[in-house]
């Protein structure tokens, strides 16, 4: 199979990418191996949350100039990188996710757990401090759902009682929900979000309009739920319910990661993008200093050639890199990796502490090729999780670095052809 | 300050099984017991071992007091503790390298010491346990097992309490109420409460507290000489072996291989430390290679097999009174009423042993406390009497969810107090254990639960192949809404992932160091928790 560009991985980097080179008009395969952080994505993005010292980030472009220079960012440059944020935001709200926030200032999202944090971009009907802090009153119902384990309505109300709110938990049940319940592991989010359709939706705004008819409250906070995507579900319940309702992350697989995540995959295939789901990249054929083709677990021997390649295959995580007890490895390409060299330094005690060994990852030239044996592959691009420098967990980086490396990326491969 | 208004006959110091044992074996025989633990039971060597049911083949050879000891209490074990016991037998192997005449003095000194060994055809073994090393050149069957140290220890505390003991756990005997040569109580330090003073009296208190046994002693003015052994294991992510695989020859690193619910747990090394390591036992990179390297030659696939963690413990080795050099050492049980040793009266100090013979040493600790209280007519009933939970069961038939069979493997007869009637209380906290909403209810209000690892160690939550990933904050809700103590608990869930990362962090590579790096990030980022000031460990 012969395409413009071949992408291998389909996470946030590696879709952005795909998405951005589909827009021109370029012929685009995406290699997925079907595991992605986005499912666990809490609705928001972050493009620097912390520096160096782990301080929270109000002003993004300040806290850019402390950043190593080993860092995505400083190979970007400050410039680009604010930039290409707002694109990047562009890009989403082009592919129908719609989200608020600024490339500039930080808001102030809420954690599954009640927890405060920096963010860059939220989706635009999950509630961050800054929304609710913006309404008239300050009192707010949290509504649970009876049996529902994974959402955490009492820590959310600690948490915003600090800020100066009024909290009040409601907790909902309807016939529909207790019959989920009748299976011990059925209360997931996914699963409450396929059955929240229509009278079954339109029974839960019932339930929630008849618990809340003496509450002071003016907003409701709701767990994620319900579907997601587009003008879906999540939609239809804020016009059911009628007050100002705002959506709350839960814990574990998430409802509107997932949403973000099918809806980019649809956004990339309306432009003509061919996604090959479930593949594994397992070797390649080089050809001097490019990349002539991959192969992949499933097609038998059947090449994936392209003019271009990118790498955006993830972190540890995403096993686009593999730890070894003494190295690090880029197992499918054979790529040059940076890793600390001592490791007897790679961990810390503290998991949440900085742990050295999350800055491992692929080497790349100041173009983001990447580099084999030593020297940059011509045509191919890493981007994302995937590259060093950057311990994304801790600075919550990992969405500004995915996005803004892979449409740099895109940007190189556009500018060479 | 604050003064327990009820004199005891007995303080127990120790929440290990031995410490467990001696408080259920005291309170069976009418005596007034307080058990005091200064972290959660199981927090020492009980909770960090292979949880081996010996048949005490292993030391046939060289001790054959040990042996004898280890397969009368394995019998009777199967016995009292059908809970916690699971009956897989056991094989010695020779392998092409070890000497095959050692499987002759092995199988004699096992059938002099009471142990039923047999050898058998290495092909049989093969077809007995599929897992063991294809190259074996020798085989012999023993009555080896596996036991669950966790239930085995809870069940000797629930069933003291039944028989009205005083229980307190987190707290920390700091000092001795003294009166001239007499040992009138202790003094304890309440970590839940700020560190406050508490103090209790009785006639007679016992050291049951493992290697920190050795500085309790010498808090109370006398010297017991112990000596810290470290071992460290792996644990394996699935169970490779339904036998437990022992090397036949004599006992040295990291030659056993023990099947337990869901995984199998590779040990250990040896390897004596000072007592300033006691209280952080890491796992070194050195250790981990010889446990695999070794394991591997017990059963190949380990090579291929997902560590899971590594942990290590520390056995409190003890040196006979007569021999001060501490050469002579002995894996024996050492009971010692420091009245007619030392001149002390009131204090009586259990040590040596293995958690195979915890009952034993129990049984000798409560003679010598009977003898001194002048209570020598209640005589010792526990090797009859069945532990609870490991009463003869039919409650299987009644129970039908997963989490509910889950709940009668690990709580046995006492599975039939958690709370099931509603869709809610069956609903599963932890899907890889099947620990439902009522069993974590039922393990708060009966099982001294206060925080997510004594949860842990009561329920197996968050011990599966996710090693906790989803079910720590459902637990922790649930926890949270018995005290409010919100931030109390958020902080709970960044201890009990850090507690995994430590098992985890000396194996992080691989599949282990990308679930890290999940973990990391759910945990740390999208939940949000490493904004907390982590408030120091919470055991």
């Amino acid at each position: 199979m012969k395409f413009d560009t071949v992408i291998i991985g389909a996470g946030l980097a590696g879709i952005t990418a795909a998405i951005r080179l589909a827009e021109e008009g370029k012929n685009v395969g995406l290699v997925s191996a079907g595991r992605s952080s986005m499912h666990f994505n809490s609705g928001a993005l972050g493009l620097l949350g912390f520096d160096t010292d782990h301080h929270p980030v109000d002003d993004v472009p300040t806290a850019l100039v402390s950043l190593l220079p080993d860092h995505p960012y400083s190979k970007l440059g400050d410039a680009y990188v604010t930039r290409a944020a707002s694109d990047a935001a562009d890009l989403l709200r082009r592919a129908g996710v719609r989200t608020v926030g600024s490339a500039v200032h930080n808001h102030t999202r809420i954690s599954p757990l009640g927890i405060l944090r920096p963010a860059w971009l939220t989706l635009d009907n999950i509630a961050t401090l800054d929304s609710l802090k913006s309404l008239s009153e300050s009192c707010v119902a949290i509504i649970s759902l009876a049996g529902f384990l994974d959402f955490y309505p009492r820590f959310i109300a600690s948490s915003l009682e600090k800020e100066g709110f009024r909290c009040e938990i409601i907790t909902i049940d309807t016939p529909e929900l207790k019959a989920l319940r009748s299976s011990e592991t059925e209360m997931r989010a996914a699963n409450i979000a396929r059955i929240m359709q229509g009278d079954t939706l339109l029974s839960f705004a019932r339930a929630i309009r008849e618990a809340v008819r003496t509450s002071e409250a003016t907003a409701l906070i709701i767990p994620a739920v319900v579907n997601f995507d587009g003008d879906g579900e999540a939609l239809r319940l804020r016009k059911a319910v009628g007050r100002q309702l705002f959506y709350a992350p839960t814990m574990g697989v998430s409802v509107p990661g997932i949403a973000m995540h099918t809806r980019l995959l649809r956004y990339f295939l309306s432009l003509g993008g061919r996604l090959l789901n479930g593949h594994r990249v397992t070797s390649a054929d080089f050809d001097g200093d490019k990349l002539s083709a991959v192969y992949t677990d499933k097609f038998d021997g059947d090449a994936l050639r392209a003019d271009n390649f990118v790498f955006a295959a993830g972190s540890f995580f995403g096993r686009g890199i593999v730890a070894l007890p003494d190295a690090v490895i880029e197992p499918s390409l054979g790529l040059d990796t940076f890793a600390p060299s001592d490791t007897s330094q790679w961990h810390k005690p503290d998991l949440f502490d900085r742990q050295p060994i999350m800055k491992a990852g692929i080497a790349v030239d100041d173009r983001f090729r990447a580099l084999r044996n030593g020297s940059p592959v011509t045509n191919l691009f890493a981007a994302g999780a995937a590259l060093a420098g950057a311990d994304s967990v801790r600075e919550d980086s990992g969405a500004g670095v995915a996005m803004l490396t892979a449409l740099y990326v895109a940007d190189e491969i556009l500018n060479n052809n | 300050m604050k003064e327990l208004d009820r004199h005891y006959d007995v303080i127990v110091i120790g929440g290990g099984a031995t410490g467990a044992g001696t408080a259920r074996d005291c309170a069976l025989r009418g005596l007034k017991v307080l058990l005091v633990e200064r972290f959660d039971f199981t927090h020492g060597a009980t909770g960090r071992n292979h949880g081996l049911l010996h048949s005490g083949a292993r030391y046939a050879v060289t001790d054959s007091e040990s042996a004898r000891e280890c397969i009368e209490e394995n019998m009777i074990l199967r016995r009292i503790a059908a809970n916690c016991v699971e009956d897989t037998g056991g094989l010695f192997i020779t392998l092409p390298e070890d000497d095959l005449d050692y499987q002759n003095t092995f199988v004699k000194s096992c059938l002099a010491a009471g142990i039923q060994a047999e050898a058998i055809d290495p092909d049989l073994a093969r077809r007995l346990e599929p897992s063991v090393n294809p190259g074996l050149i020798g085989a012999v069957k023993v009555p080896d097992g596996s036991i669950d140290p966790f239930r085995l220890t809870m069940a000797n505390v629930y069933d003291a309490r039944i028989h009205g003991a005083d229980i307190l756990t987190y707290h920390e005997v700091t000092d001795f109420i003294r009166s001239g040569s007499r040992i009138e109580g202790v003094v304890m330090c309440d970590h839940r409460n700020s560190g406050h003073e508490v103090r209790a009296t009785a006639d007679v208190v016992v050291n049951a507290a493992g290697i920190w046994g050795h500085l309790l002693a010498e808090k109370a003015g006398v010297s017991v000489k112990m000596f810290p052994a470290k071992g460290a294991l792996l644990v394996f992510g699935h169970r490779v072996n339904n036998v437990v695989i022992n090397r036949c020859r004599k006992p040295a690193n990291a030659d056993i291989l023990v099947p337990g619910d869901t995984v199998c747990v590779i040990g250990t090394t040896s390897d004596r430390v000072s007592f300033d390591e006691v209280d952080r036992m890491d796992v070194s990179p050195e250790e981990v290679d010889v446990l695999l390297r070794e394991g591997i030659k017990l059963a190949p696939s380990l090579a291929t097999t997902r560590i899971l963690r590594a942990y290590a413990g520390v056995r409190p080795l003890v040196a006979s009174d007569d021999d001060p050099s501490g050469r002579s050492i002995s894996r024996g049980i050492v009971c010692l009423d420091h009245a007619s040793r030392d001149g002390l009266e009131g204090f009586v100090t259990i040590t040596g042993g293995k958690l195979m013979t915890y009952r034993l040493m129990a049984e000798w600790a409560t003679d010598t406390v009977c003898r001194k209280l002048g209570r020598e007519s209640a005589g010792c009933v526990t090797a009859e009497l069945p532990l609870p939970g490991s009463e003869p069961i039919d409650a299987e038939a009644s129970r039908s969810t997963a989490g509910e069979k889950a709940a009668v493997g690990r709580h046995g007869t006492l599975a039939s107090r958690i709370p099931s009637a509603y869709a809610s209380d069956r609903a599963l906290v932890c899907e890889c254990e099947e620990v439902s909403v009522g069993e974590v209810e039922y393990a708060v209000n009966n099982l001294n639960v206060d925080n997510l690892l004594n949860l842990r160690r009561r329920t197996r939550l968050g011990m599966g192949t996710c090693q906790g990933q989803l079910c720590v904050c459902r637990a922790a809700a649930i926890l949270e809404k018995h005290d409010n103590c919100t931030d109390r608990h958020l902080n709970g869930i960044r201890q009990f992932v850090n507690e995994r990362w430590k098992g985890m962090r000396p194996v992080a590579w691989g599949d282990n160091l990308a679930e890290s790096q999940l973990t990391a990030w759910l945990y740390g980022n999208v939940a949000g928790l490493d904004s907390l000031d982590d408030s120091g460990e919470m055991n």
